[in-house]
């Protein structure tokens, strides 16, 4: 290395350039693993914010797939099947609400949990049609809201709620508000590759979330950071939720009224809690909503509302060594659902639809 | 402060601007040493104190032993610096663990075995063998002890070798503080280089590694052998690109501060012998071991059997210096019966053994070590080590990220041997090193793991 027989100038252009060089490389080769910043808009009949339709969406960690963003923002569903599912009087439609866990981003779509149910049925000669309109981060307050125009505009005649979070599914009696769309945030994402908006939400916001990056220089000792938990298993704390325990069952009758408020539709509440899971080393099988679920299957019953409890076959299924939940690329025995508790969660669908169908 | 922390290259950056600007000798080294208990204080600013006292009962005892000639005076002094450089490190390191120990034999004599939850100060093993070997150093009169108490403070201090290594001896650095370092753009280039590669170790391939060891030595029960055997070996390369990542971090920042340090690792696991092995893993421990213990102890003089013993306590006492716990003295003990083996092993029968079977046998012993040296208990282990040999069936779980970073060691460890050795460095006038660098740099903001993983080293 000879810095002097070379000069400034030189050095800056190979550097410039090479970073250039540099950067494309990452650019090109981000794809495959860095998930992808669509933008959003509002759909007409839902009414809530959904990913653009005839895009496709990749999702690179805790799972690995793309998926088809189909009409009004449903992942996975192809636009020719859709039109002519909604067109064919004799087709039975399902909708499916729910959160992540229910979108399936994390799997290819053949195996989504509204693909595998309608494999399933076309095996078991059911005419089935599976909307899956389950978003991210979604709650009861966004389901019965959507629920309506569902039945009227997509036909829905059946409606299953997938609740992996119980309190997901007890806020239903509240009130429901739009999440804003942020028109400069929409172009941003729309105009600026997706690896530059990962590399500076990275820079800017926190390891713990998606709260802004705080920089420390005071000396210390600084707080320890609380050991991370996965809240996704966290039981309906009523005492976080700022009721009594007397108060559970009138929430639950809240909700359920809520629900049958927005519908005389059949509906189904499939309960696949995030059991069980493996955390600190150990198995878990138990269910710490356990004691009140009593009071709430007694509220959905007294409401017309079937519930499917997708528990035993979960841990069924873990015991032959099935894990339903958890992704290589992620945690086996933790996280969302896979391709196996997709299939868990699409048999029940069939089951129920296969009953409700046989009733009338 | 951590050097994979995002406020690190902010203090780096003053540091260094603050530095290259101060061209006077005691100022230079006044900003360092602000500098390095500023770095030390941002994790704890009490435990500034130890750090202090143990800089300051050095130097007095160093320049204690120099100005008497009478032995017996000399060893007082010497016996002074050992007792308070080892009482201060058994009280903080070890209280609780030996009375936690004692306690079977001690309750039932009435004796309270309560422990007092002392909180481990970062660095401790580090900045006291550096101490002691200077004080030692001085005692074998192999050096002279420092005029400056400045200088000999930075020597203890200096933040980029202070929490984790590599441990430096005086001989090594108090020279090079006698004068300004000259600046050079060619050495400061290397060291931001070799930072950066510290950065990508760290950050990208040990705590990827690190996500999938803490699951699976969390509960080994859950299993299978494959995955298992694939976490032990995604251990070892967590450990190693840990500790080298953070020893080329700090042999990087001081070489961009004008200083140099000693190598800390050489490809460790190329070695086909366990002395091999403990030439190129964690090299400024493993001779300051054989320093300031084995030789002292009778090294490789007396009978076969005296210098097995040699081997037995320093390893065993390598074992605890990393940790306070029975699994790191198993680790030592393992090492050192590996060690004794060897040597026991004619050296006819050695040099007939081909060099493949030899690195299997030493990979093997290391393995195991590797899985000691990580299970909180023996138990733990145990059950690890009896479900991996007895190809249990269990959870099977292969993340791809962990077999995309064991590609990496394994080429890594392999292009050290060939022609490419050079480019690894990547010089400055190579048309590849802006490419490489530029995607390292790309890689670190963008692949990540979210969270924080301190570095593995840190608790010992």
């Amino acid at each position: 290395m000879c810095f002097k027989a070379t000069t400034a100038s030189t050095i800056l252009f190979r550097w410039s350039v090479g970073g250039l060089v540099g950067t494309l490389l990452v650019a090109v080769s981000s794809p495959w693993f860095v998930r992808s910043y669509l933008p959003r808009h509002i759909d007409e009949i839902r009414d809530v914010a959904v990913l653009q339709s005839g895009t496709t969406y990749r999702w690179r960690s805790e799972g690995y797939a793309d998926t088809w963003i189909g009409p009004h923002g449903m992942p996975g569903i192809a636009d020719a099947k859709f039109f002519s599912d909604r067109d064919d009087e004799s087709t039975l439609r399902v909708a499916l609400w729910g959160d992540s866990q229910a979108e399936g981003m994390g799997v290819a779509d053949r195996f989504k949990i509204f693909a595998q149910a309608e494999q399933l049925a076309d095996r078991s000669a059911v005419n089935l049609s599976v909307l899956p309109l389950a978003r991210s981060g979604d709650d009861a307050r966004s389901w019965l809201h959507q629920l309506p125009a569902a039945e009227r505009r997509l036909g829905v005649d059946i409606h299953m709620i997938l609740v992996v979070d119980l309190p997901d599914f007890t806020i239903a009696a509240e009130r429901f508000q739009a999440e804003p769309l942020d028109a400069s945030q929409q172009r941003i994402v729309e105009q600026i590759p997706a690896f530059a908006l990962r590399a500076v939400r990275n820079l800017l916001t926190s390891h713990e979330g998606d709260a802004p990056r705080r920089l420390r220089f005071a000396i210390g000792p600084a707080a320890i950071a609380p050991p991370q938990f996965d809240q996704s298993n966290e039981a309906l704390d009523v005492a976080a939720a700022g009721a009594a325990k007397a108060d559970v069952v009138s929430v639950i009758a809240d909700a359920t009224a809520a629900i049958r408020a927005v519908t005389t539709r059949p509906v189904h509440v499939i309960y696949a809690p995030p059991i069980p899971v493996i955390m600190g080393g150990r198995r878990i099988e138990r269910d710490d909503n356990e004691a009140i679920l009593a009071s709430l299957i007694t509220a959905l019953g007294d409401a017309e509302i079937n519930w499917i409890d997708l528990r035993p076959a979960m841990i069924a299924a873990a015991r032959r060594g099935d894990w339903p939940r958890g992704f290589h690329n992620g945690e086996i025995g933790n996280g969302h659902l896979n391709s196996l508790g997709n299939r868990i969660v699409a048999r029940s669908i069939v089951a129920a639809v296969t009953e409700t169908t046989r009733e009338n | 402060m951590l050097f994979s922390q995002i406020e690190f290259p902010i203090f780096l950056a003053v540091v260094l601007v603050l530095t290259w600007l101060t061209r006077a000798k005691t100022t230079r080294h006044g900003v360092l040493l602000i500098a390095s208990y500023y770095f030390y204080a941002y994790w704890d600013v009490r435990f500034c104190s130890l750090l202090i006292f143990s800089t300051m009962v050095d130097f007095v005892v160093a320049r204690k032993i120099s100005q008497v000639d009478e032995p017996i005076a000399r060893k007082r002094w010497l016996v002074l610096s050992l007792v308070s450089n080892l009482g201060i490190l058994a009280f903080f390191k070890y209280f609780d663990f030996f009375v936690d120990s004692a306690r079977v034999a001690l309750e039932p004599l009435g004796i309270s075995t309560q422990t007092l939850g002392i909180v481990l100060p970062v660095g401790i093993s580090f900045y006291t063998f550096q101490t002691l070997s200077y004080t030692i150093d001085v005692y074998r009169r192999k050096i002279l002890p420092s005029s400056s108490f400045i200088d000999f403070s930075l020597y203890v201090a200096f933040f980029p070798q202070l929490v984790a290594g590599p441990i430096v001896r005086a001989s090594e650095f108090l020279p090079q503080l006698s004068r300004v370092p000259a600046w050079s753009k060619r050495r400061f280039y290397g060291g931001a280089q070799q930072l950066l590669r510290g950065a990508v170790k760290k950050v990208l391939l040990a705590d990827r590694f690190g996500e999938m060891v803490d699951i699976v030595f969390a509960g080994p029960d859950l299993y299978s052998a494959l995955t298992l055997g694939l976490a032990a070996v995604a251990y070892a390369g967590q450990i190693y690109y840990d500790f080298s990542g953070y020893s080329d971090m700090a042999i990087g920042v001081a070489k961009m501060l004008g200083y140099r340090f000693p190598v800390n690792f050489r490809h460790p696991y190329l070695a086909t012998s366990l002395s091999d092995f403990w030439r190129r893993w964690h090299m400024t421990l493993s001779r300051w071991l054989r320093d300031y213990l084995y030789i002292p102890l009778g090294g490789n003089r007396g009978s076969s059997w005296s210098q097995y013993r040699n081997l037995m306590v320093t390893m065993m006492l390598g074992g605890l210096w990393h940790g306070a716990a029975w699994t790191f003295v198993a680790w030592g003990v393992l090492h050192g019966v590996g060690l004794a083996v060897q040597r026991a092993v004619p050296i006819s029968y050695r040099s007939w053994t081909p060099r493949p079977v030899g690195w299997m046998v030493t990979m093997a012993v290391v393995l195991v070590g590797w899985i000691l040296f990580r299970s909180s208990d023996f138990y733990t282990a145990s059950v690890y080590l009896h479900r991996m040999l007895t190809m249990a069936s269990g959870i099977d779980w292969f993340p791809p990220l962990v077999l995309g970073g064991l590609a990496c060691l394994v080429t890594e460890h392999v292009a050290w041997r060939t022609r490419l050795r050079p480019a690894m460095r990547l010089p400055a006038l190579a048309w590849y090193s802006p490419i490489a660098t530029a995607v390292m740099l790309w890689a670190l903001v963008l692949y990540a793991p979210r969270g924080f993983r301190p570095f593995v080293y840190f608790q010992f």
